[in-house]
């Protein structure tokens, strides 16, 4: 047999018994007298069904031991002749290892970004929460006035959020009069407004009036249909209820 | 949409990740955690791992499988990380699989059921070098060390780790686990406080011993008694 071929080549015969190698082989692998001895463990059966069950010429990935590594890929590419086979053993490319790495790498970083992704979010709903609670400050006015500005969107989740202490402040100061003003709000959902409803109840049912001042004209087209279930007093703007009210109060 | 084994199996070697991760997610509307761990994804890798020595796929498919199913696992832990522990909260959990070695799906399927469980868990992912598990080991002190390994010819790396476990200064759990669980005996190796775990199952039932056994020390904790 030819011995310089520049890849590992081995002629076994049936029962995988070394016959002849290669230079390169030698150069790739410990010495033994059975191909077994070069394969991982865990790679016999494979090796045994292919070349037994095989067809006549075949190729096949399998584990191997070699000199340097305890565990090598190869592939290889075999033939019969008669009662004997050629084997020979190709590297896995180091192309290959190398897009492997690069593929475990990229698994890394995605879920690394996965979570960092979920902890942005977490941080942004808490944000959005802390920015809902801050957008509706109670201010005392006079001992019977008190004015609610409402800042940004009107949603469900921005009313949930002021209300407890607008309640709570306005139960402590007990006003006679509660001023929601829509100076600073820019859309009205419908969620919102029905959640509006509820906390004007809670407000009319401690006593006080509510009047919602500084509607824009599209914000009282969204507020109409609910006009008689809200059963609020609506005011101009600020400036003339402000006065209006405090005027009464303090002549 | 089929939703068989064999269909995620597919999935998972036409590296097809919506598919894999619907498939999953259909299985979760009446399925637990460990149920589609044991029942639908360690048999899928196990039939990806036939169909190698099968000679019907390559190892390059083998991998591109791997890389989806971590994807999939990926998702599978998402609602957990709502549930994030204080750094020192107990009890807690160290996992890893040993170095060089690439099957690590197994260890991380393990290491979300015991996140599910409420445990304070660190999963550490392929390729970490002994001395660094060492270190946080020994300066975090987990209650339970798990570890893996699938490679015979690493079996006496598996010693060397068993060994430094010994010489701590406290006695930890400890768990090894691998396919190699399946076809070889390793118990006569281990310190006393080693349970070899060759599958989902035999982690659950360790899962269960040790609530009985350390039910008074949890009752402790939590200020409630198990006796009324």
């Amino acid at each position: 047999m030819e011995t310089k071929i520049p890849l590992p080549l081995f002629k076994i015969d049936k029962e995988f018994n070394i016959l002849e190698f290669t230079g390169t082989a030698a150069d790739f692998f410990p010495e033994t007298e059975s191909l077994y001895q070069i394969i991982d463990r865990d790679s016999h059966t494979k090796l045994k069904n292919c070349l037994i069950n095989g067809d006549a010429a075949l190729t096949f990935e399998i584990n191997a031991k070699t000199k340097q590594e305890p565990l090598e890929l190869f592939k290889v590419f075999a033939q019969w002749k008669g009662s004997e086979a050629f084997c020979v053993f190709v590297p896995a490319n180091q192309d290959y290892h190398l897009v492997h790495k690069q593929l475990e790498d990229l698994q890394k970083r995605l879920s690394e970004t996965n979570f960092e992704l979920y902890e942005k979010k977490e941080q942004l709903s808490s944000a959005m929460d802390r920015t809902n609670r801050l957008s509706g400050p109670y201010i005392e006015l006079s001992d019977t006035l008190a004015l609610l500005p409402i800042f940004g969107d009107l949603s469900e989740e921005k009313i949930k959020a002021i209300q407890d202490n607008a309640i709570q402040k306005a139960y402590d100061n007990k006003p006679e009069r509660v001023l929601v003003d829509f100076t600073g709000v820019g859309v009205v959902e419908d969620s919102g407004v029905l959640q509006l409803k509820d906390m004007v109840l809670v407000f009319k049912q401690m006593g006080m009036d509510v009047v919602v001042i500084g509607l824009s004209p599209a914000q009282a087209r969204v507020l109409k249909p609910y006009r008689t279930e809200l059963e609020l007093d609506f005011e101009r703007n600020a400036k003339v209820s402000i006065k209006k009210w405090l005027v009464k109060e303090y002549l | 949409m089929k939703l068989t084994i064999n269909n995620f199996t597919d999935a998972l070697l036409q590296g097809d990740h919506a598919k894999s991760l619907s498939i999953v997610n259909k299985w979760r509307d009446n399925y637990t955690r460990f149920y589609i761990y044991n029942k639908l994804i360690t048999p899928a890798m196990y039939e990806i791992g036939r169909r190698w020595q099968a000679n019907e796929i390559s190892v390059a498919q083998e991998h591109l499988a791997t890389a989806v199913c971590d994807f999939v696992l990926t998702q599978t832990e998402h609602d957990l990380v709502r549930y994030s522990p204080a750094p020192e909260a107990t009890p807690k959990a160290l996992f890893f699989t040993v170095e060089d070695e690439h099957h690590y799906l197994g260890m991380k399927m393990v290491s979300i059921l015991f996140r599910e469980k409420q445990w304070n868990v660190k999963y550490y992912q392929s390729n970490l070098p002994v001395d660094h598990v060492m270190n946080e080991i020994v300066q975090w002190k987990p209650g339970v060390i798990g570890l893996s390994f699938s490679i015979v010819h690493r079996a006496n790396g598996l010693t060397s780790y068993l060994k430094k476990f010994s010489e701590l200064d406290y006695e930890p759990e400890i768990l090894v686990g691998g396919r190699l669980m399946n076809q070889y005996d390793f118990s006569s190796i281990g310190p006393p406080n080693t349970t070899f775990i060759q599958n989902l199952e035999e982690l659950d039932h360790w899962f269960n011993q040790y609530t009985e056994n350390r039910r008074d020390d949890l009752d402790g904790d939590k200020d409630t008694t198990s006796i009324i």
